[in-house]
């Protein structure tokens, strides 16, 4: 039996766990995002949190995961479902890229344009919104890319500590020394991490301003 | 003295001043050039349309400018009394000199400015009147552009003050400062992102004009600045060097200011492009009489724009005077620019002796 016998034998299965899979990515980039560019955009007027809060994200990067996933588990409300405890190592892994993109797209933008707005007379908030952050998206956007596409292979080893996803087959495949097993949760975790880089990528030149 | 040229009226501070052409859009004849000549014994004004200035480097294109050889010299035959208005190397043309007495729409008190340990300007006292162009004159550092930023408050003064229409700028609401001054910097000033008429409309539609409005005034200003209305959904990459200038004059005349800050909006323009905007931002000017602080470092262009010249040097202002003032000078710094200005025209030394 081929490993596409396998996966069309097991359809059912390789379904649910990718959806679960994409459940444990999105989740945990949507929160990655909604906390990393704020923080970027305020290390980026305050250049004095910009170390503190980049070696931060740097440190937790440097965590192995599967040591992550350990640290967290005693953790009270968070120890007691493995999903919940997935999403925030793989928030707190997505934070990085996102963090220094943001900083690094808005520190990018040419200071006599934001000179030139505020010698108009925008206020603050006018500058972020209407010059800074639309001229930084590209750069910002590329740096949740950057973090969707890592979450989608870190997420396999959430299932190590059973939250579920696309890692049940790969460790499952280990166990049983079985290469069809271990491919069918490998490939179709590879193909969703194309599928989201291309799917951000997409999104990235919409937004891109002329 | 008053002289008359084709039916205009010169009053003396005019013709002492700077000769004025006149309002071209109204009296498209009568401009007054280096053909006009003026016999000082006399003060009569005399006519030639057949003179060109032989030494110009702009002889054709550009009738309304002489220098060179003219050099105070007689023209139209030996012992005619017609000589060239001034005795320097070149006539400059420009608009009216304002001389009313007006109260200063900004000023500089004992300001001060410094960076750490380096003193970008030292206890300047400058007083800007309504209406009046002054250039500030100087090289690179010498803390003209910080003059600017302080106006509209991007810089602050380490020691000093500086007044905006009768009360220190530091008082008034930061937000409302800015936007009652127009600000006008080289190029790099437009937002890349916004098409050109969003550009310009940007100041009114923050203040909250009702859309209507910000429209009909985005297709005023395209005109006033000699933008046709083809290139208003056009981005700033799109545009030519000249046009990305008109909309950075048109952004900062959007909310009709009454004063307008412009740092070398010129600066990174060829050429032929500059002059056809300093023409026209002189005529726009006599138009609207803003009162309008100029950043340059060319000499030229501040002879042609200003009314007076502030000239500064290492953050202390040297001099303020009126371009025919400047000329004749005897302050060194003054007399430094003349001469590397003279020596910029003067092709005598490449050629050789005949």
């Amino acid at each position: 039996m081929s490993f596409l016998q396998f996966i069309i034998h097991n359809h059912g299965q390789v379904v649910e766990l990718t959806l679960e899979h994409l459940w444990l990515v999105g989740l945990s980039t949507l929160f990655a995002t909604l906390i990393g560019i704020p923080l970027g955009i305020v290390i980026a007027h305050w250049p004095r949190l910009n170390r503190p809060v980049l070696a931060g994200a740097n440190i937790i990067q440097t965590i192995p995961s599967l040591a992550l996933f350990g640290f967290l588990l005693p953790v009270p409300w968070l120890g007691a479902r493995s999903d919940r405890l997935a999403i925030l190592a793989l928030t707190l892994y997505a934070l990085l890229p996102i963090i220094r993109n943001t900083y690094t797209g808005i520190r990018g933008v040419d200071p006599a344009i934001t000179e030139a707005g505020r010698g108009m007379g925008l206020t603050e908030s006018q500058l972020l919104f209407q010059v800074e952050l639309p001229l930084a998206v590209s750069v910002i956007l590329s740096g949740v890319r950057t973090a969707v596409v890592i979450s989608v292979g870190l997420a396999t080893i959430a299932a190590a500590i059973g939250a579920g996803g696309l890692g049940e087959f790969i460790f499952r495949g280990l166990a049983m020394v079985d290469n069809r097993v271990i491919l069918a949760g490998a490939v179709p975790a590879a193909l969703l991490a194309l599928l989201a880089d291309f799917g951000v990528g997409w999104l990235e030149r919409r937004l891109q301003p002329r | 003295m008053d002289i008359s040229v084709h039916g205009i009226h010169y009053s003396e501070s005019v013709v002492l001043g700077r000769f004025w052409r006149g309002n071209r859009a109204s009296h498209p004849s009568s401009g007054t050039d280096v053909r006009t000549l003026f016999n000082s014994a006399s003060g009569e004004a005399k006519y030639n349309p057949e003179f060109r200035c032989e030494a110009c480097e702009f002889q054709d294109q550009f009738p309304f400018e002489g220098c060179g050889s003219l050099v105070g010299e007689e023209i139209g035959g030996q012992g005619c009394g017609f000589r060239t208005l001034f005795r320097e190397d070149f006539v400059i043309l420009s608009t009216p000199m304002q001389t009313a007495v007006t109260s200063p729409v900004v000023e500089f008190r004992g300001v001060s400015f410094r960076i750490g340990q380096t003193q970008v300007l030292c206890d300047l006292n400058l007083q800007v009147n309504a209406g009046e162009l002054l250039v500030l004159l100087g090289r690179s550092g010498s803390g003209k552009t910080t003059t600017l930023k302080l106006v509209n408050r991007l810089a602050s003064p380490t020691a000093g003050e500086v007044w905006v229409n009768g009360q220190p700028n530091s008082e008034i609401d930061l937000i409302r400062l800015r936007r009652s001054i127009g600000y006008v910097i080289q190029e790099v000033g437009l937002f890349p992102h916004f098409s050109v008429a969003r550009n310009i409309g940007l100041v009114p539609r923050i203040e909250g004009w009702p859309e209507a409005r910000v429209r009909g005034r985005i297709n005023e200003l395209m005109q006033l600045t000699g933008l046709t209305p083809d290139i208003a959904s056009r981005y700033p990459h799109q545009l030519s060097g000249g046009q990305r200038q008109r909309v950075g004059v048109a952004r900062a005349l959007a909310a009709d200011p009454d004063i307008l800050l412009m740092d070398e909006p010129f600066g990174a323009l060829d050429p032929l492009t500059r002059d056809e905007l300093q023409r026209e931002f002189l005529s726009l000017q006599q138009r609207l009489s803003k009162t309008v602080l100029f950043v340059t470092h060319d000499l030229h262009e501040a002879m042609r724009l200003g009314s007076r010249i502030a000239l500064m040097e290492a953050g202390k202002l040297v001099t303020v005077l009126t371009p025919v003032e400047f000329l004749r000078s005897s302050d060194p710094w003054a007399a430094a620019y003349v001469k590397a200005f003279k020596d910029r025209l003067d092709t005598s030394g490449k050629e050789g002796a005949p």
